[in-house]
């Protein structure tokens, strides 16, 4: 019987790798926090070899001693420039063709900027079946390319097996891998993730919402812990995609939004909705009375909401409106919609200085 | 809404603890939560929870979340049955945080009296009781 349990040792592999390191990061089952990680290093730049540490201090070190094995002498897989004409679709190991998806990828298209597509070479024709990036075929077939980069598998076909045999076994294993890439262990990239990229590699709109959470004193996280966190990126996009109407202008009800959050509940992270909700309630305002509420509404709403007697923290406040809206209609609607109208409500119920604010979008009795 | 409550504990029949389990029960139940502690130490020891705080459900469970965040680098393991346990310190620094819960926070948590404190079985009922007033005199 073990002494001490998997769960211990891993924490002990964790703890002795994270020894190495004067600048913590969270290292968790589901994500390695390298960009916290990279700040150990003077350029920035993680080695290879001790991210693959740090995955084996989570994972348990893995039983083939690294680099022992090159994988250019096993041949598989092995890498070819195809004749366009000479590859092809078995439809037994691939989805149907999207034409709407390879128009989609065809926008973005840049000749250095593709995934190499992997292939079976089918021992009867010799031609090579693409169980992944047949989309990308097709954008490159349409942009005039005659050859297509593949990595493929071929059969040996030997006394041992017999041509029909390794078909049989070709088919079997790029089915296989169709669904594992795919699907079984598809990981799609995160809103945090998506974002993080698109600021550091300079895009625009990415950039503009990143200065304005900047300016706020938050900071975007893939989990909220500490004041000032941010990890709901769609109510974030959500927020800043708010246009003001008289100017065109996106992000000024975000910036408002976060402004109110942090003055309010300045040691809280930041609530998703109700960093939307409340981004909302400045722009339906301004929309129907062409005012954009006075800092004197916030330090007002922010003292209303904040009374232990109504409401507190602001995990509190918009679980409660919604509790309250469930509790009228006997189903909860659309959360952003009920929100934004229970604090609307919660104002003219509550407040002394009169700020007219929107009609709200639904109305139900609060507290 | 249902009351709960935050509750620091100690190792049993330990004198001038450094460990202590943070945890939250039902306010009905907290007489429940403490018989399962007392059947694990039998009739040597009289269990209970040296410090409490009631409040709503959602105020009492985010106070426990921002304790265990806030002392995060004290929680020894994430082992069943010690990842709740904040491991050498003085329990005097656990409560001054969750004062700045309720202060800096807006986490609405509740000193019920001195005398239901420690929180032992035979106190629960009156434990009960006075949040029901409590509620009794709010509505009034």
């Amino acid at each position: 019987m073990a002494s001490v349990s998997k769960t211990k040792l891993k924490e002990q592999r964790i703890k002795a790798f994270l020894a190495n390191y004067a600048t913590q990061f969270d290292m968790e089952d589901s994500a390695i926090d390298l960009r916290t990680m990279a700040l150990n290093y003077p350029n920035g730049i993680i080695p290879s070899d001790d991210i693959g540490d740090a995955v084996s201090a989570v994972l348990g070190a893995s039983a083939i001693p690294r680099g022992s094995v090159d994988p250019r002498k096993l041949k598989v897989p092995q890498f070819d420039w195809a004749p366009m004409s000479d590859t092809g679709v078995d439809p037994r190991f691939q989805r149907d063709v999207a034409p709407n998806h390879v128009g989609k990828i065809e926008i973005d298209f840049q000749p250095d900027m593709i995934i190499v597509p992997c292939a079976i070479k089918d021992p009867k024709t010799g031609k090579f079946l693409l169980w992944d990036g047949h989309h990308t075929t097709r954008v490159c077939d349409r942009m005039g390319w005659s050859h297509i980069p593949v990595w493929y598998t071929e059969a040996d076909i030997n006394d041992k097996h017999s041509l029909e045999e390794a078909e049989r076994i070709l088919i079997l294993k790029a089915g296989r891998s169709f669904l594992t890439i795919n699907k079984k262990n598809k990981r799609p990239v995160s809103n945090y993730d998506s974002h993080m990229i698109s600021v550091e590699c300079g895009e625009l709109e990415a950039v503009t919402v990143q200065r304005i959470v900047d300016a706020n004193n938050c900071q975007v996280r893939k989990a909220s812990k500490k004041a000032g966190d941010i990890s709901h990126i769609e109510h974030l996009y959500g927020s800043y995609d708010l246009v003001q109407a008289s100017s065109g202008i996106k992000g000024i009800y975000l910036a408002r939004s976060l402004k109110f959050h942090r003055d309010t509940w300045p040691k809280e992270e930041v609530r998703g909705i109700m960093m939307l909700a409340m981004a909302r309630l400045y722009q339906q305002t301004e929309m129907q009375t062409g005012v954009l509420l006075p800092a004197d509404f916030d330090d007002e709403f922010g003292k209303i909401l904040k009374n232990p007697k109504l409401y507190g923290h602001s995990e509190k406040v918009h679980t409660r409106l919604k509790e309250q809206f469930e509790n009228h209609f006997g189903s909860l609607g659309a959360h952003p919609v009920v929100v934004t109208s229970g604090l609307v409500l919660t104002y003219l119920k509550h407040n002394t200085k009169g700020y007219k604010l929107a009609q709200p979008e639904s109305t139900f009795p609060v507290k | 809404m249902r009351p709960y409550i935050l509750y620091i504990k100690k190792c049993p029949g330990v004198e001038s603890p450094r460990h202590f389990k943070i945890g939250v029960a039902a306010l009905d139940k907290a007489r429940t939560r403490i018989a399962t502690y007392q059947n694990a130490v039998g009739p040597v020891w009289e269990e209970q929870f040296i410090k409490i705080w009631a409040g709503e459900d959602i105020d009492i469970k985010e106070a426990e979340k921002k304790v265990k965040l806030h002392f995060k680098e004290k929680i020894s393991s994430a082992e069943a049955g010690l990842s709740e346990w904040i491991c050498d310190v003085d329990m005097q620094e656990i409560i001054d945080f969750v004062h700045e819960l309720r202060d800096d926070y807006f986490i609405n948590l509740i000193d019920p009296p001195q005398e239901l404190q420690p929180l032992t079985m035979p106190l629960c009922e009156d434990l009960l009781e006075w949040w029901n007033s409590l509620q009794e005199n709010d509505e009034d």
